[in-house]
């Protein structure tokens, strides 16, 4: 096909006067808008004081840690310490899980808890609705906005007769194609990047020049895909448009679309999922790692397991004698139960996450007719709020509550004494020795190999969605 | 019913059998409200499997101790004969929320709040984490299909799609005036056309959830299952009927049936999307909850004095470790118990007003926001099922209470036994308390459905007198 620039920039100048002289399009993109504007600033404002509680919580539970009067370093291990999820800055534009996910996490000895209590849990049962956040109008109501623009484009004209005109004056079907998503294209841009940049401003005042900076890689990866999420309805309704024989026809099965795509997919994604793999219950879990701890390894538990220790430990020290050991039994006993357990809990962690990235992997397969879960689980994948991250921070704090309990298991190790352990104390020199927890969330290498998946489901989209609308309007009876 | 509209409706019934659309969109409907209320089934028969699972294993726990005092052994550090060790870790009980009347029809809350709990007096669990089942948060995320969904989100857009076009399509098609010329009023074609489309619908859902609330109804007390079921029907007809008065008002006022289809699914979108989640992130701003994680800081500033005698007085068991003090003598567990429940009873009482500040504070914000449900029909409708589901968050709280109450009746009955070394008898095991959900009366979440109910009917009074005005002046033109 010949380039015919002249002609795609006549259609698309048509095409957008046309769409400036809808009272119906101005109208929706007047309330997108505002609704993508009103997420910006609630999102921001939100995600602020939650971070700001955060960080001042994290103060408090380490102060409360330095603070202990002095005490037995191990009655210190149980008294334990809180730990809280930080909130990534992109959160305010897509909060993925956020709500639904534990923020704090009680590390403790012996034991990984899960991060818990979720937002989710002090809500009301409207939160079932979802909430407002730009990603979700960009998910959401922007399809809509696409839909509304583009499905009439071939359909009405063919019924007014026009598209009969326009391809007997020789104009190829596909320059018209061409033209009328650019002109579509064009009105969407003319929306969506005045919206973009107030977003970025918001960050760039509330965060500062290094933020914007250090996220720009995600930001400009976001908006990519977002752009490619747009075009694919843009070009799906153009195909639909040149396929329907009436413009209604052509909205009401976009629409259609729509609700399956973002409504009822996702939700029977969830649904099977549950039913197909199914979690084990938190308790069940607490208590088989506790079992497993008790009996897999030493084959007794209580009082026989610290005998069957003590024999090894003297053994191998060489000594017969426990007060004849130069170093603590009890702090060898501890730390080596924390040793098994952690094997354990592995074990057992792994198996749940696995559940839950087989769940995912469920969801996944309903993005082959679903776009709407391909676009999510990449937007959440940048913005750092989808279940990997979680993941991430889940076992960076379990890492943590391992070198946590080791300090105070060494001290006891090298410090007390065989004959008068009760009387042995731990003191703020001790507490103060304890690592601080900082957390690095994954790099983006490792967000883009996550996320692959997802990747490739959306430039699937992209590349069927290409060839609907190319093959829809090179048909025979386009005008007809 | 006068005459001549009884004869609309048997007209009406006639055409709509010949639309294959009108089919298609029944049909549909039917298939996600089945898939709905079987997912609905299984999942409650899981969790009750759970419940049960717990509550045999418990039995068998407590009558294998009891056996074990019965034959008279000695048992090392944890003797099923001593009070203390029983209390606080040998008899677990399993505490849970019994099925709602209806949860299997609307999860509401129920997957996200904690509805299962593993008490002893080594716990606290009315502000501890859920020990039920583990989930993923990315499925809490996407949402839920349970007949709920099917009944707030899809049954006014079935409804819609087989109204929005009842009057405007006969003028488009030029039949208007001459129907209007047989005696007939165009309010009694309108009434007619409504009552056999939206019946249509209404007969599918409203079955479907009969069917549903045999099949996932579990404990509901004799005698109660009809009439809360009643409710449930008499909502979902509420609910239809507002989403059928506004079709029916877009018909008037309209011109065409593409802006009547138009108008009516940006009304949808309204009422189910933009003003819940807009309302959502408003409600938490303006009245945000107390945090939780400040709440964890508080507890634990405020039990610290206590927490600290506690250590010291336990270091002499090397902390909670009295199996490791047995290499060198036998540790006296019944001082163990006691001082541990010394301590118990300080940090409860440190904790208490912290506590109870913050739940009142919550229950405050809460119901600030709750109000925010009468601005959207869809709001109002998905808090009914929820209430009758007894998924709400009112019957969880509710629950919690009851779980408070059960630990302190646990720690009444063990507390002086283990203070005057008490051993543990047949007898004494037989008198065990056990956790049994006080069901509230069902009345309170009728109450709550027929005040939604309310909230609906005020906008279709409102629907119906503008269409009654509207038809006065009607040209069929």
């Amino acid at each position: 096909m010949p380039i015919e620039l002249g002609a795609i920039v006549r259609i698309a100048r048509k095409e957008l006067r046309e769409i400036a002289r809808s009272g119906q399009l101005r109208w929706a993109a007047v309330i997108v808008s505002v609704l993508f504007a009103t997420s910006l600033l609630l999102g921001w404002r939100g995600q602020q004081r939650i971070r700001a509680e955060r960080d001042a919580a994290e103060q408090v539970a380490r102060a409360q840690w330095d603070r202990q009067p002095p005490k037995n370093p191990h009655t210190a291990a149980h008294y334990g310490m809180y730990l809280f999820k930080p909130r990534p800055i992109l959160s305010y534009f897509d909060e993925g899980i956020t709500r639904w996910a534990g923020v704090s996490v009680y590390l403790v000895a012996h034991i990984q808890k899960t991060v818990a209590n979720a937002a989710a849990e002090d809500a009301t049962t409207a939160l079932r609705f979802g909430t407002l956040s730009p990603a979700s109008v960009l998910q959401l109501f922007v399809p809509l906005l696409v839909i509304l623009l583009a499905s009439p484009m071939f359909a009405v004209e063919r019924e007014r007769g026009t598209l009969k005109q326009l391809l007997s004056l020789g104009i190829h079907p596909t320059t018209l194609l061409v033209g009328k998503a650019t002109g579509a294209a064009v009105a969407l841009l003319a929306l969506l990047l005045p919206a973009l940049a107030v977003g970025i401003a918001i960050m760039w005042i509330g965060a500062g020049t290094a933020a914007v900076v250090g996220h720009a890689p995600r930001l400009l990866l976001m908006a990519a895909t977002y752009a490619a999420y747009a075009t694919i309805w843009l070009l799906l309704s153009l195909a639909i448009s040149a396929w329907a024989k009436t413009g209604r026809a052509a909205l009401v099965s976009l629409m259609g679309f729509w609700l399956f795509s973002s409504i009822v997919a996702p939700r029977v994604g969830a649904d099977v999922a549950k039913h197909a793999f199914r979690p084990p219950v938190a308790v069940d879990l607490e208590a088989q790692i506790l079992n497993e701890i008790g009996s897999r390894v030493y084959g007794q538990r209580g009082a026989q397991r610290v005998a069957v220790m003590e024999a090894q430990v003297l053994a191998q020290y060489g000594v017969e004698r426990v007060e004849d050991l130069p170093i603590s039994l009890i702090g060898a006993q501890l730390q080596a139960g924390e040793d098994t357990a952690a094997v354990i809990i592995d074990e057992h962690y792994d198996r749940l996450w696995a559940t839950f990235e087989r769940q995912h992997a469920t969801v996944r397969v309903l993005a082959l007719a679903a776009p709407f879960i391909a676009i999510r689980s990449l937007s959440q994948g940048l913005a750092g709020t989808d279940v990997a991250h979680h993941r991430h921070f889940a076992q960076a704090a379990e890492q943590y509550r391992r070198r946590f309990v080791r300090v105070l298991n060494d001290d006891i190790t090298r410090n007390a004494s065989n004959t008068d352990y009760a009387r042995y104390r731990g003191d703020v020199d001790l507490w103060r020795r304890a690592p601080t927890f900082s957390y690095a969330p994954p790099p983006l290498r490792e967000v883009l190999r996550n996320t692959a998946v997802d990747a490739m489901t959306l430039g699937g989209w992209l590349v069927a969605s290409l060839l609907a609308a190319v093959l829809a309007v090179r048909r025979g009876s386009l005008a007809d | 019913m006068t005459l001549r509209l009884a004869q609309i409706v048997r007209q009406e019934l006639l055409r709509v059998r010949r639309e294959t659309t009108s089919w298609i969109l029944i049909l549909m409907l039917a298939a996600a409200s089945l898939y709905a209320v079987l997912s609905g089934a299984i999942t409650v028969r899981g969790y009750m499997g759970m419940v049960e699972g717990s509550a045999q294993r418990q039995a068998a726990r407590v009558a294998n101790l009891l056996r074990q005092v019965e034959s008279g052994h000695e048992f090392g550090l944890y003797d099923p004969a001593d009070p203390g060790a029983v209390g606080f870790t040998l008899a677990p009980q399993w505490v849970a929320l019994p099925p709602g009347p209806f949860a299997g029809l609307a999860t509401g809350l129920a997957d996200v709040l904690p509805v299962f709990h593993r008490t002893s007096l080594a716990t606290r669990q009315a502000l501890s984490a859920a020990d039920d089942e583990e989930e993923n948060p990315d499925r809490l995320a996407l949402g839920r299909f349970d007949l709920a969904f099917v009944i707030v989100y899809l049954f006014p857009l079935v409804l819609l799609a087989l109204t929005y076009n009842v009057v405007s399509e006969e003028r488009e098609s030029g039949t208007l005036p001459l129907l209007l010329t047989q005696s007939i009023t165009l309010g009694e074609l309108l009434a007619g056309k409504m009552i056999v489309r939206g019946g249509a619908a209404i007969v599918v859902v409203v079955a479907i959830s009969v069917l549903g609330a045999a099949l996932a109804s579990v404990q509901l007390r004799a005698g109660h299952f009809t009439p809360m079921l009643l409710v449930w029907v008499g909502v979902t007809i509420i609910y239809a009927g507002f989403w059928l008065s506004l079709a029916a008002a877009v018909n008037v006022y309209g011109r065409h049936s593409s802006t009547n289809a138009t108008i009516l699914i940006s009304a949808w979108l309204l009422l189910t999307i933009v003003v819940p989640t807009t309302l959502n992130v408003l409600a938490e701003q303006l009245h945000p909850v107390p945090s939780r994680i400040l709440l964890t800081n508080a507890i634990r500033d405020a039990t610290a004095t206590a927490e600290a005698r506690g250590a010291d007085l336990l270091s002499s068991f090397y902390g909670d470790h009295p199996e490791l003090v047995a290499r060198a003598s036998v540790p006296d567990m019944q001082s163990y118990f006691a001082t541990k429940l010394a301590v118990r009873e300080a940090v409860r009482e440190e904790s208490r007003p912290i506590r109870e500040a913050f739940e009142a504070q919550l229950a405050r914000q809460r119901s600030l926001a709750d109000r925010y449900r009468f601005a959207s029909a869809a709001l109002l409708m998905d808090d009914a099922l929820t209430s009758l589901a007894g998924t709400d968050i009112r019957r969880h709280i509710e629950y919690l209470r009851q779980v408070g109450v059960f630990e302190d009746t646990w720690e009444e009955f063990f507390a002086p036994r283990i203070v005057s070394r008490s051993g543990m008898t047949a007898q004494t095991y037989d008198s065990l308390p056990h956790f049994v959900f006080d069901e509230p009366s069902l009345g309170i979440a009728a109450a709550r459905a027929g005040s939604n109910a309310l909230g609906m009917l005020l906008p279709i009074v409102f629907l119906a007198a503008a269409t009654v005005l509207r038809l006065r002046h009607y040209s069929p033109g």
